[in-house]
């Protein structure tokens, strides 16, 4: 536990070497031995962060399985660490901007996010530090409605509104993690297996990507489901849909579990969990046809897999997954640049983790 | 707990899928943009998918809210319409193309409108309205060339009706006049 929380800290001090140059307010100079200058140094921070958070949850993890931690250490753990990484910067992705600016657009200018892009607002400030101004909104309505709260709530400050939206996902997180753990028949390792996954703690809780608020709405709509809570199961289902639509997919399965409900039918809910996270690893795959694969989609994935009962082949290739892609930015990271060898690079740490992982097994067997 | 006879459709299935994605992925058109140009001719009058179309573009407009999203749809509209009264003058729908050149200007008038908004609040910084200068230039030039072309006025006899004169060469020179704002406005 100490360790995770000197490992928090660090990362949220670490999380300064990457501030944005045009960032309104800037850290220390010291801050600088990691910018965008010093490409080796920021490389290896971020490589040092991810294995050491992974080498501290495989440690934490044989310890659930063997019954030497419990729900409430997790639960600690997941809290202390919320609360620290609430301060840290986004440092690994700009999509809070693209939140903060599509917010903007709607509720400051009243312009329809849809149609205009933050880039025609040619006098708005964030185009100077965010990174995808030339698009227009990529999420659900119900996202852009729902970031009305940060939105308000940040006061038109911008470094404010960055931790306001932070703290809005964190509670999607905190949601998650509850609803994973209930799903999860109060069990501790479905709990940290999710919610402690490096790339859940940095894509939602540093990151602060809305895939977490899609899957609370998800997670939500199978629990609600399972306590007979129909219509309001499958409005949080459509909610979740409404947020960032790959959820969307697992249309077909809601439909099957309100019908075995209606006729009265068992529902053996491994199968679903199962099903559940066949289907969006399928859409975690087919995401390049929108853009391409990045880490916080596994998330989608890990949800599901955290509800699985230990399988042998299952839970390795995710956690070998959940590995990889966040080292898909380490190319960019190190060389500055996304073409060249980047992505090929970033094809292979996806992919190669799992393949070697699955190959292993294999032979194993 | 595993699940025998369930990995594998899965996996070739998620196989097929990817393989699918990948060759779409790479299926991509890059567009280029030069000169301000108007769209192609849409549906006419008289097809069967106008009536449609018009009630589209009238929810559309809903859709465009905000002053910077209804300068677009306005513009838009004005264009197409343009065009759609230009093909019918040059089929001798008089009645028709007189209709839709009224609607341009209509449509035209309100993206002036929106351009002296959005100049108000400062939402950009000249973009749109450059982008509307260069439309109403193009659509000065085509009218130019109607004008050239086309009769002063005529005298319109649809069946089972009344005659009636147009005055197309007062229609021309409206729509002139309402597209010289844009010289005006910001």
């Amino acid at each position: 536990m100490a360790l995770y929380v000197l490992f928090f800290l660090f990362i949220t001090v670490t999380s300064y070497a990457f501030v944005d140059a045009n960032f309104p307010w800037q850290p220390p100079f010291i801050f600088s031995i990691a910018d965008a200058t010093h490409r080796i140094i920021s490389t290896t921070l971020y490589i040092f962060i991810i294995a050491g958070l992974f080498m501290l949850y495989g440690h934490l993890l044989r310890k659930v399985r063997d019954g030497s931690i419990g729900s409430p250490r997790v639960w600690r753990i997941i809290l202390i660490g919320s609360a620290i990484l609430l301060f840290a910067y986004p440092a690994f992705s700009h999509d809070i901007f693209n939140y903060i600016a599509t917010a903007r657009v709607l509720f400051l200018y009243g312009e329809n996010p849809y149609i205009i892009m933050p880039i025609e607002l040619t006098n708005e400030p964030i185009l100077a530090y965010m990174h995808a101004p030339n698009k227009t909104a990529l999420y659900g309505p119900l996202w852009i409605i729902l970031t009305a709260f940060p939105h308000f709530a940040s006061l038109g400050n911008p470094i404010l509104s960055v931790f306001m939206y932070k703290a809005f996902i964190l509670l999607f997180y905190l949601g998650c993690a509850w609803a994973v753990w209930i799903l999860g028949n109060r069990k501790t390792f479905p709990l940290a297996f999710f919610a402690l996954n490096p790339l859940v703690v940095i894509e939602s809780l540093v990151s602060a990507h809305n895939d977490v608020v899609m899957m609370f709405f998800a997670l939500s709509a199978f629990l609600l489901i399972r306590k007979n809570l129909l219509v309001s199961g499958i409005a949080s289902f459509i909610f979740s849909v409404l947020i960032k639509f790959a959820t969307g997919i697992l249309s077909p399965l809601i439909v099957w579990l309100v019908y075995l409900l209606l006729k009265n039918e068992r529902i053996k809910w491994n199968k679903i969990w199962l099903w559940s996270t066949g289907l969006m690893f399928v859409v975690f795959l087919l995401s390049p046809l929108r853009e391409e694969i990045y880490s916080w989609y596994f998330i989608w994935v890990l949800a599901f897999v955290a509800l699985l009962p230990w399988n042998r082949s299952i839970h390795p290739i995710a956690l070998a997954f959940s590995f990889g892609v966040p080292l898909r930015i380490v190319p960019y990271l190190a060389t500055g640049s996304w073409f060249g060898l980047t992505p090929v690079i970033k094809s292979v740490v996806t992919f190669l983790p799992p393949l070697i992982t699955g190959l292993w097994k294999w032979v194993k067997k | 707990m595993s699940y025998p006879g369930r990995l594998p459709i899965m996996m070739r299935c998620v196989t097929f899928i990817t393989t699918l994605a990948v060759l779409l992925m790479y299926c991509s058109i890059s567009v280029f943009a030069s000169d301000y140009v108007l769209p192609y001719p849409s549906f006419m009058p008289g097809h069967r998918l106008y009536a449609i179309h018009r009630a589209w573009s009238r929810v559309d407009e809903f859709w465009h809210f905000g002053a910077i999203a209804r300068i677009k749809y306005h513009r838009q509209r004005a264009d197409t319409l343009l065009v759609e009264a230009k093909t019918l003058f040059e089929y001798g729908q008089y009645e028709f193309a007189a209709r839709a050149l009224l609607e341009s200007n209509k449509h035209f008038a309100r993206a002036v409108l929106y351009d002296k908004e959005i100049g108000e609040q400062q939402k950009d910084t000249g973009e749109q309205h450059a982008l509307l200068k260069a439309s109403g230039e193009k659509h000065t030039e085509i009218i130019g060339r109607l004008s050239n072309e086309l009769p002063g006025q005529i005298v319109w006899e649809p069946e089972n009706r009344e005659p009636q004169i147009i005055d197309i060469g007062l229609l021309l020179r409206q729509a002139e006049i309402i597209r010289a704002f844009t010289n005006e406005t910001q």
